[in-house]
Parts: C-alpha cells; structure tokens; sequence
C-alpha cells in the first residue's frame, strides 16, 4: 500500500500537509485532529483508487494527460495576462481560457461514462458525441477570437 | 381519441407480432394525424386579426422588427450587424446593431432568402406577420417532446394541444404579432426539452444542442436569463437533494461551457454572462458541480462517516470563500450588479421609486386572478394539482418542473408580460394531471376480464365513463374558451381599432395610419417629429420620419426631454423642442372617441420621468387639484391648463358641435372654450379623423423679432374674426368604441 | 327663582365665555401636552380654538386631523395614526419640554379625530374639512387662520419622512429625528421561536431533518405558494387594493365586479379555497381513488365505493368550476361561457 503512494507524484504535497496538520494539532483538541486524520485517510484512499483505474484502463491515463495539459493551458494563459497587466483582446483572452474550461469538462465527461456508461449511451457513442461537442465547441472559439 | 390510442399499447400483448406491428402502424399514423390537426388549430386560431383586418403588422415593438427585418433583407448580415441608425433619438442616433436582438430578424429574413431560392418570393411583410403563427406549432410540437419526458406521450399529446390554442400564448403570437417573444417561446422549449433530455441521458451530445438552442435564444429575447438562472437552480436543488450523479455532471458542465462562450458572440450581451450578477448563479454552480463531482469520486472510496465530516467541512470553507470572492469582486466593480428589471421583480417597489420609466410600462404591471382563468381556462386549476402529483413521484425531471413553476408564478404574479413564460409550464403541469386521470378512468380493459361480476364492472364502468366525460366536456368547453379569448381580446392589431357603429355595423378606426401617411406625403423627408416614445417605432416604420425617442428606451433622459416638453409651458416647450431641431409635435387624443390610451392618460407618467431629470422645472404635485384630484376641466391647475400636452389635446375641442363646451369622453369631464387657451407658438397642421392624432407644427421664427406670445395676442386684439386656421377640419361622427 | 337660576347659568356662561377665551401659552401648551400619555393634545371639543388662537410665542402646533372611525373607511388615517403617535414620542424623547436644542422654538403635537359620523368634532367644521388626513402646522405668534397645509403624499413609511421634511423646512431645525418604535412583541417572539428552533434541532434533529425531508410537506408548500400567486397575492402586495367593497346595502362585496384588471385583497383569498379544493378532488380522483382497494377485503365492495366517490368528487368539481366560472362573469361581465349550476338543471 505504501508503496502505491509512493508512485504517486503527489505524495510530497500530501505528506506535507499531514506534517503541518500534526503541528497544528498539538496545539488543537482532539476533535480537529481528528478531521485532519479523515482528510488524510480519504486523499489515500482515493489516490489508491485512482491508479488503479488507470492501470486497468490506459485510455483513462491519455484523458487525464490531456485534462491536465487543459489545466496547464488556461493557467498559462491566465498568468501571462497577470504578467503584461492588461487584457485588451478580452475576447481573444475569453476564448482562449474558456475553450480550455470546456474541453476540460467535455474531457471528464468523457472520462466518467468510459469508467462506467451511462444508460442508454455506448462508449462509443459517448466518444462520437464528444467529438461532435468539441468540434461545436472549437467552431465557436474560432469566432470569438477574431 | 389521442388517449385512447395510447391506451392500446399500454395494454399487455400476448398476441402475435404481427398485431403488434400493426397496432404500432396505426398508432404512429394516429399520432401525425394529431399532430397534423394540433398544427393547424395552432395556426389557424392565430389568424383572426388578418381576416377580419388585413396582413398588417401590429402594435409597436413589431413595427420596428419589422423596419429592422426589411433592412437586413435590402443589406448583408455584417451592414446590419453595424447599422447605426440615425432616424431615430434624433440627435444621438442608436447603434441598433449592437443593442438588438438578431435572432427574430435574422431567422425571417433565413427564411425569405430560403423561400426566394426554391422559387418561391414572398413579400417579407407576410413573412413577418405570418412568423409568429409558424413558430406556434413548432412549440406545440417542443411541448410535446418535452412532456414526453416528463411523464409519456399521451401527457405530451395533451399538452401540445394545450400548448396549441392557451390564450396566455397566444396572446403573443397572433399573425402580425412579429415580436421577439413569437420566437423566443419557441427556443424555451426547445431549449428545455434538451436539457431535459440531457439531464436524463447524460449525452453530450442533447446537452450541445441545448447549449447551441440556448445560444438561438439568447440571440432572440431578453429573458434568456430566465434560462441561465433556472437550470443551474435545477441542478443545485437536485444536489441538495442528494442526488447528484454522473449524468448531471456532463449534462450541465457541457451545456454551460458551450452556452457561455456561444452566448457572448451576440453584440448586445457581450460579457455579461461573465460580468453580471445575473448570471453568477449559473458560474457558481459549475463550480459547486466540479468540487461535488470530485466529492462523489472520493466517497465511493471513503466509509459513510468520515465522507461525511470530510465534505461538511470543505464545503462550508469553499461557501464561504465563494461568497467573500463574489461580493468582493461586486464592490470592486468587476462584476455588474443586478440589472433594474431585475431588482423590480424582488422588490416590488423598487422600480416606482427608482425606475419610473420601467414601471410606467403597463406589462410591468402586476396581475389580478382574472386574467389567470382568462389566459388558461381550466388550465389553471389542474396545474397546481399537476405539481402536486408530481411531487408524488419526483424523478429528477420533475424537479425541474417544480422549480420552474414555483418561480414563473411568481414572476407572471409580478409582471404581466411573465405570463408568457408560465403558460407552458401551466401546460405541462396540466396536461400530466389530465394524463393522470385519463390513465386511471380511461382504461376500460383490465376489470372485464378479471371480474366475473357483470353488474359490478357495469357500475364501474358507468363511473368511469362519466368522470371521463366530465372532463372531455371540459376540454370541449376550452376550445370554445381559448376561441372566444382569442378573438376578442387578442386579435386587434392596435394599429387599427374595430368599433360599432351606432346601427350595430363594424367599423375601423384607422386613424393612426391615416396620420402617419399624412405625415409621409406632407412632410419634407428630414422632418423631425416629436412624440411620446409609444409612438416611436411606429412612426419610424409607418410614416418613415425621424423621432427623438421610441420604444428602445435606452436613454431615459432623452425621454425625459419630450416629457418635459409637454409638461412645460408653450414658450418653454417651444425653446426645447427647437433646440432638437423639431419640426412636428403629435399627440394621441382619445376624448373624442373614448379611447383610453391617450396621451392625456400617460400624462401622469411624462410627469413622473422628467421629474426625475429636473425635480425643481417639475412637479407632479403641480397638475394635481389641491383635493389631489387629476382634473382636465375648469377645476384644473393653472401648469396643468398652461402645459403643452393639455392645449395640443383640447384645441379647438369644445368647438366641434359649436356649443363651447364638450365632454370629454375618456376623462368624463366637460370641457369649456374658457378653459382651453390658444396656442401661439405652434400651429395645427393636421388632426385625424376621429380625432385620435393631432400634428402640430411648429412656427417659424418671427421676421419682425417678436416672440410668439406677442403676436398671438397682437392679431387676438386686432382682427379676431379674420383669423382662420388653416388645418383641415375633419366632421365629426361619434361611434361607441 | 326660575328668573334668578337663568341669570345665573348666563352669568355662569359668560365667565367661562371669558375663562375661555384666554389663549394658550407656550407653558399652557407644555402643560396640556404633557397632561396625556402621548403627548398629543387632543382637539376634540370647542376648546381647540383657545388653543390654536394664541399667541403662542414661540410654539408651533403640528396638527393633524382624521378620522378613524369604521364608518369613513379610510385606510390612510388607520396607517397613519400609530406613526404619528410616534412622532410625537420621538420629538419628546429628544426634547424632553417640547423645546429645539437652542431653546428658541417649541413644537407640539396635536389631533382632532372623527371618532362617529354623526358627532364631527367642531373643529372639522370651522375649517370645512372635507378630505381627511390633513396635517397642518401652526406657526408661532399667529391666528387660527395662520398655518401650513403640509401634503400628505406617498407611501407608507414616506408619510412619516415626507412629514417631517415639511416641518424641518417651516421651522427651520434639522433636529427631528424619527425613531422606529420598538416592537417588542416581534422581538420577543423572534427570539421565543429562535429558541424553540435551535432548542429542537439540537435536541431532535433527526426529526428536524425527517421534517424537512418530507416530501409531502414540500409538495403541499409549493402547491400552496402557486396557489397564492394564481389568487393574485402579488396583486395585493403591490397594489394594495381595498380589502373588501361595501355594497349599497351595506353588505361586504366580496369581490370588485365588472373590473378584469383589478381586485379586493380578499378575492386572492376566496380564489385561494377555490384553487385549493379543485387540488384536493383532483388529485382525489387520480390518486385516492385507486387507493381505496387497500381498504376493502371484498373487490366487488371496493368497486362500488370507489364508483361512488369518483362520481361524487366528478360533481363537486362541476360545483366548484361553476362556481369559478361564475365569479369570473361577475368580473368579466360579457363572458358566454358560464357553467349552468346543478340547481339549475334541476329546476329547469
């Protein structure tokens, strides 16, 4: 189990809050501590989940690089306007972060029905939908840009 | 019949293929003929104004839809997308194609293009006039699909029927009526049924096409808010509710990407969707969606309790955050509080004490119950027993049902015009009723074969069939209902008024056109002409002439302007209408005819709106009687006798039988020639033939350098008699409006 | 005697003819003023000319007339009668003598009420006052002849502010100052249900949350807040309109006829039971009825009872619907579809 974690490139985050959570609690009362132990318990548990779903499907390990990427993209983005202190092409800027935030959520929609399907909806049908849904979405992107 | 027919199905087969293949035959060919028929009472029921009129637009909005449609239909799309008009707000202009609504204009010139092509041209003015009767079946059949998700298809059947001829809707859709609401209406249910679809499937790819129809309606109507707010209230209170799965999550996430980016592409909304508050409520609940998702995936890993305390805690710290951030960015300005409308709806006196140009509107007016029954009949007493028995069974799609009726009522008791948008609900809600019933006391199978006793299922057949029939005879009876409605109170095109003659014959009053084609062959094209803003599209449409304000009433000072005009004193009106270059004053006069609508009733309103730009020029106070009395007679106030609008109206008024007084039939006062004094600095130039518009024009600088009031009073004392006007001088014939 | 008794009653007259006519002054003032409970002097009788006579040095006298009795009817006097009280409450409360800060001014309170038609106080006819409320200030140093009519405009609270601009702007101070009176009934029960709230949660929240979760109860909510909006309860909140009509015999009307776009705040109540009921048999029908096997072991006996209350509850929507449809031909007087009652079927 311990070993699971340590794949994981998260794992110095999460030990580093569970250090700073111990420091608070020596000063706090039990209850607390014990809020912080179920936090804990909870981000293990579902970390462990995690790579076990992408260890039994790699499509799901391709979505969340993507998702990823998306994250990267629009933060990018995001601090770069930050940076030159001005967002003068507003829409160009718009429509550069929210087709990230869309094909981010179209991405994890498609993420959970090929984990499980929903009703009705094949994966495959699922994907076609998906990329009928980006490519609406892209076209409208396109004309907001300019 | 439709009832029956389903009925059928629902019925246990155990027979052969065959019979159940042709059982579906004749269901699905029953069903187009339903359908069939529902299109054409739609239609038909809408087309009262044009065969007892003519094809003619009506009211006021639709006259510049129409104005705005002919301009696309003559330009390309980007010419209209940039058009600045400068007939109208004479001297600002408007940037019409950045503060419209292209939908409506865009979709009838589509199809006057379409129908060019396949060799068909038709005159886009019946385009325009027949669009709103077209777009009715469509909803009838997006009615029919929706209720079809809410409960089956024969609740659809019924409610697309409903849907077809309810007065509330036709009230806004009759032929002629070529405003955005024909079309937005539509685009509601449309736009619902795919939510609705999408929230039950969880496909993208119905969650696209409502965020795509959504994007349709936000290009068509204003009140696409009611969408923006009313689905992410679906989704949170069905995440309050404890339901949220993974279907929601892709449904709504979807439909908000997609519709928010489409959604700014039309010029007049812009940024809003990210800047206003009224639409905040839809961003934060994609937010919540995202942290409840996340939530859902670590809980089907973690034990009950400790999921629990996980989520209390990190929920309360990211409401709190949320709600610091976003009052945060308000105060900072980076977020546009509520708009007026908005505040008007909550705080119902809000908008009197702020905003009086919204109140003085008459939609803007909150609703007795009699115009409930009158727009929806026995619709309206099935329709909370609807939400009811739908609460009985709350599948996630009834949820949506309920919020919607919950708050349409509200809003439609608030405002008159909300109307609009409760009546399909009422519709739906009323048509699963019926459903219901017609499922328990139409189904005439399942007791005859399992009851031997003959006299007892005779009794419960007998039963059955007349609780039916009590409410087959309803339904009857709101065919008959929604006609009457229909064809008394919502197929007068306003433009032109229908009346009785003394011996009982129809007759048309057809003053306003008279005047606005007077005004297009008697005045020089760059003529300016000022009026009250009601008044405005249509003499931009009508009579082609350049207004100083209408009925996009974008800049309340300039409307107050015209109001201060016909508050003021001659001379005064007489310097600020010159200083906008005005060359005709025209008022709606409604005292020789009756009619109620005049200008000398929206006085009050004039008053009220410049008052609020120049609280010390005037006051209301000052045209009230001491007794607080609104007196046109000898007991008004000297402003009131002294201000414009009061001597435009009653010019020459109690002359007409020569007796020297006359009473006014709207205000039930008489009026005498002591009280009506002359007008000096404008001249009369045209009066209609009932009397309903008057033109006045106004005079020339003076060569000699006198003031108008010096030489008014000079030719009063030399040669009285002599003076004759030369305004046309209409014979009067009264006729009971 | 008798000769002797009369010279004596006018004689008895004519002193107090002479008591009578002195003035009132500033003390006077404070001290009839001070003599009630509120503060108010009240002008009911023939004394009030005495007192509005002066010469008040330096008094002004805010006056109001009104009437609350049932007979007038006037909404406006009834909403307006507690706020001046507590005006006057206000104004003492800061200046304990009636006297402004610098001393120079004095302001008192003062009301002449129609209490009963038939008695107008006298007051009412030396001024020929045919429109109540009237509010009048009396400026110091003056005849009965010598006041402000202040206008009595606005909307509520507005009476109250626009009230006091009038009398800041005559008397020149900027020291009248309102104070919301304290409603410690609202307060105390605020506080009670507060208390029985978190009292009952911590104790039974499970309960609490049952309760809440209770879908029936959020369904007859709901349907009971359309129901209320259909009625035309924002009508009412926005409009205010009367509660109910009197009708020339003196009966209540219930409901404002021959008028489609307007109401009696009662009628939202009377459409209320009407809407409720039609619920109530609907859903009867569609949900009750079918129920009623559960209650009968014998199907043939179910059968009959359940075609007995389904007919019944068919003819009491009729009822009801005639009845709804007939007070919509009172308000919409050209209607043709009413529907004929059971009656008169019966009889015809």
């Amino acid at each position: 189990m311990a070993q699971k974690v340590k794949n994981s490139k998260t794992i110095p985050k999460s030990s580093n809050i569970s250090s700073s959570t111990k420091s608070v609690s020596h000063t706090t009362n039990k209850t607390t501590h014990g809020i912080f132990q179920d936090f804990q318990d909870a981000f293990n548990a579902t970390i462990q989940h995690y790579w076990k779903q992408h260890e039994q499907d790699k499509r799901l390990r391709l979505i969340d690089i993507m998702c990823i990427f998306m994250v990267v993209v629009a933060a990018l983005q995001c601090i770069f306007m930050i940076l030159i202190r001005d967002n003068f092409p507003f829409n160009a800027f718009l429509s550069g972060f929210i087709i990230c935030v869309g094909q981010f959520v179209l991405l994890v929609s498609l993420r959970l029905q090929m984990v499980s399907d929903f009703e009705g909806i094949s994966k495959n049908r699922a994907f076609g939908e998906f990329v009928i849904a980006s490519l609406i979405l892209h076209f409208i992107s396109l004309h907001f840009i300019n | 019949m439709k009832q029956e027919s389903e009925i059928v199905s629902s019925k246990p087969t155990t027979k052969s293929n065959n019979i159940h293949w042709c059982v579906k035959w004749v269901q699905s060919i029953l069903t187009a003929l339903i359908f069939f028929t529902i299109f054409g009472a739609a239609i038909s029921s809408r087309l009262f104004s044009v065969i007892r009129f003519e094809s003619i637009i009506h009211e006021f909005d639709p006259w510049f839809n129409f104005r705005a449609t002919k301009y696309l239909v003559s330009h390309s799309f980007y010419e209209f997308l940039n058009w600045f008009d400068d007939r109208t707000w004479y001297p600002l202009g408007r940037v019409t194609g950045g503060t419209l609504y292209p939908g409506l204009m865009t979709t009838s010139a589509a199809v006057w293009h379409l129908l060019r092509k396949i060799g068909l041209p038709i005159d886009i003015r019946n385009i325009c006039v027949l669009f709103a009767p077209a777009f009715s079946g469509i909803t009838a059949w997006a009615t029919y699909e929706f209720t079809k998700e809410i409960k089956d298809s024969s609740a659809g059947l019924l409610a697309a029927a409903f849907m077809a001829i309810v007065p509330g809707y036709i009230s806004r859709s009759v032929a002629g009526s070529y405003d955005n609401e024909a079309i937005a209406i539509t685009l509601l249910m449309v736009t619902f049924m795919f939510w609705i679809k999408a929230q039950k499937t969880g496909s993208i790819l119905s969650a696209t096409a409502a965020a795509v129809f959504y994007f349709y309606m936000v290009s068509a109507w204003g009140g696409y808010v009611f969408i923006t707010n009313l689905i992410p209230l679906h989704i949170f209170i069905l995440i309050l509710m404890g339901r949220y799965n993974n279907r929601l999550y892709s449904a709504y996430t979807t439909w908000y990407a997609i519709g928010t980016l489409a959604s700014m592409q039309i010029p007049f909304v812009g940024f809003l969707p990210i800047r206003s508050n009224d639409h905040m409520a839809a961003l934060g609940v994609f937010g919540l969606i995202q942290i409840v998702a996340v939530g859902n995936f670590v809980k089907s890993q973690v034990s009950g309790k400790k999921f629990k305390v996980v989520m209390l805690v990190s929920l309360l710290i990211i409401f709190v955050v949320g709600i610091a951030g976003l009052c945060a960015l308000t105060y900072a300005g980076f977020i546009a509080p509520w708009t007026g409308r908005f505040y008007s709806l909550w705080d119902t006196s809000y908008a009197k004490i702020h905003i009086p140009i919204i109140a003085s509107v008459s939609e803007h007016q909150p609703v007795a119950w009699p115009s409930f029954f009158f727009d929806t009949h026995f619709l309206i007493w099935l329709f909370p027993a609807g939400v009811f028995l739908l609460f009985m069974d709350l599948a996630d799609e009834h949820v949506f049902v309920i919020a919607y009726s919950v708050l349409c009522s509200y809003f439609a008791g608030v405002m008159i015009r909300l109307m609009l948008t409760l009546t399909p609900v009422i519709c739906v809600a009323a048509a699963v009723a019926l459903s219901k019933l017609f499922d328990v006391y139409l189904n005439f199978s399942i007791k005859s074969n399992s009851n031997k006793n003959n006299k007892i299922s005779y009794v419960s057949l007998c039963s059955k069939v007349f609780v039916s029939a009590t409410f087959l005879f309803y339904l009857y009876l709101f065919v008959y209902h929604c006609t009457w409605v229909t064809s008394n109170a919502y197929s007068s095109p306003s433009v032109v008024l229908p009346s009785q003659t003394p011996n009982g014959e129809m007759a048309l009053i057809d003053d306003y056109r008279e005047a606005y084609y007077w005004l297009r062959m008697n005045t020089a094209e760059d003529a300016k002409v000022a009026a009250w803003w009601d008044y405005g599209y249509q003499i931009g449409g009508m009579a082609d002439r350049t207004t100083l304000v209408d009925n996009n009433t974008w800049n309340n000072t300039h409307i107050a302007i015209v109001g201060k005009a016909m508050a003021s004193r001659e001379d005064k009106s007489y310097e600020i209408l010159k200083d906008h270059d005005v060359d005709y004053v025209l008022v709606i006069f409604g005292g020789v005819l009756g009619f109620s609508g005049d200008d000398l009733n929206k006085f009050l309103w004039m008053i009220r709106i410049a008052e609020g730009i120049w609280p010390e020029e005037v006051k209301e106070r000052d045209f009230f009687t001491p007794q607080g009395e609104y007196r046109v007679d000898a007991g008004a106030t000297k402003t009131m006798r002294e201000s414009l609008l009061y001597k435009m109206s009653y010019q020459r008024f109690p002359e007409i039988y020569g007796s020297g007084s006359m009473m006014d039939n709207v205000r039930r006062q008489t009026i005498s020639l002591a009280d009506v004094e002359p007008l000096d600095y404008f001249e009369e130039v045209f009066t209609s033939e009932n009397w309903m518009i008057r033109i006045y024009q106004l005079k020339k600088e003076d060569q000699l350098g006198r003031s108008h009031k010096e030489i008014g009073e000079f030719e009063r004392s030399t040669h009285k008699s002599l003076v004759r006007r030369a305004a046309k001088k209409p014979d009067v014939s009264l006729r009971a409006l | 005697m008798a000769n002797c008794k009369s010279i004596f009653l006018v004689l008895f007259l004519t002193l107090f003819q002479v008591l009578s006519t002195f003035a009132y002054s500033d003390k006077q003032l404070l001290k009839a003023s001070s003599k009630t409970s509120n503060k108010i002097i009240s002008l009911q009788d023939q004394k009030f000319e005495q007192i509005l006579r002066g010469p008040r040095e330096n008094s002004y006298i805010l006056l109001l007339l009104t009437a609350t009795s049932p007979n007038v009817n006037c909404a406006n006097c009834l909403e307006f009668e507690p706020m001046f009280a507590n005006m006057a409450a206000s104004w003492f409360q800061d200046h304990p003598d009636g006297k402004t800060l610098d001393g120079t001014k004095n302001l008192f309170f003062a009301k002449a009420d129609v209490k009963d038609t038939n008695n107008l106080p006298p007051i009412f006819t030396y001024y020929e006052i045919t429109h109540v409320p009237r509010i009048m200030l009396f400026t110091p140093n003056g005849s009965t002849k010598d006041f402000q009519s202040i206008n009595f405009d606005g909307e509520g609270k507005e009476h109250v502010t626009r009230t006091i601009d009038a009398v800041q702007r005559y008397m020149e101070i900027n020291e009248f100052a309102y104070h919301e009176p304290i409603d410690w009934a609202s307060v105390i029960i605020t506080s009670i249900s507060a208390f029985v709230i978190i009292f009952v949660a911590k104790r039974h929240g499970d309960i609490l949350l049952k309760v809440l979760k209770m879908r029936l109860l959020w369904g007859i909510g709901c349907v009971a807040f359309i129901i209320l909006m259909l009625g035309g309860f924002m009508f009412n909140q926005i409009k205010h309109p009367q509660l109910a009509g009197v009708g020339k015999d003196g009966g209540i009307l219930y409901f404002l006829e021959r008028e489609t776009q307007n109401q009696f705040a009662i009628e939202t109540q009377v459409l209320g039971v009407i809407y409720g009921l039609f619920s109530i048999l609907v859903v009867g029908l569609t949900m009750g009825v079918p129920k009623i096997d559960y209650f009968y072991s014998k199907p043939d006996d179910a059968t009959k009872v359940k075609a007995g209350v389904s007919i019944i509850l068919a003819i009491a929507i009729y009822m009801v619907f005639t009845g709804l449809t007939n007070i919509f031909k009172m308000k919409n007087v050209g209607y043709p579809y009413p529907l004929r009652s059971l009656t008169q079927f019966l009889f015809h």
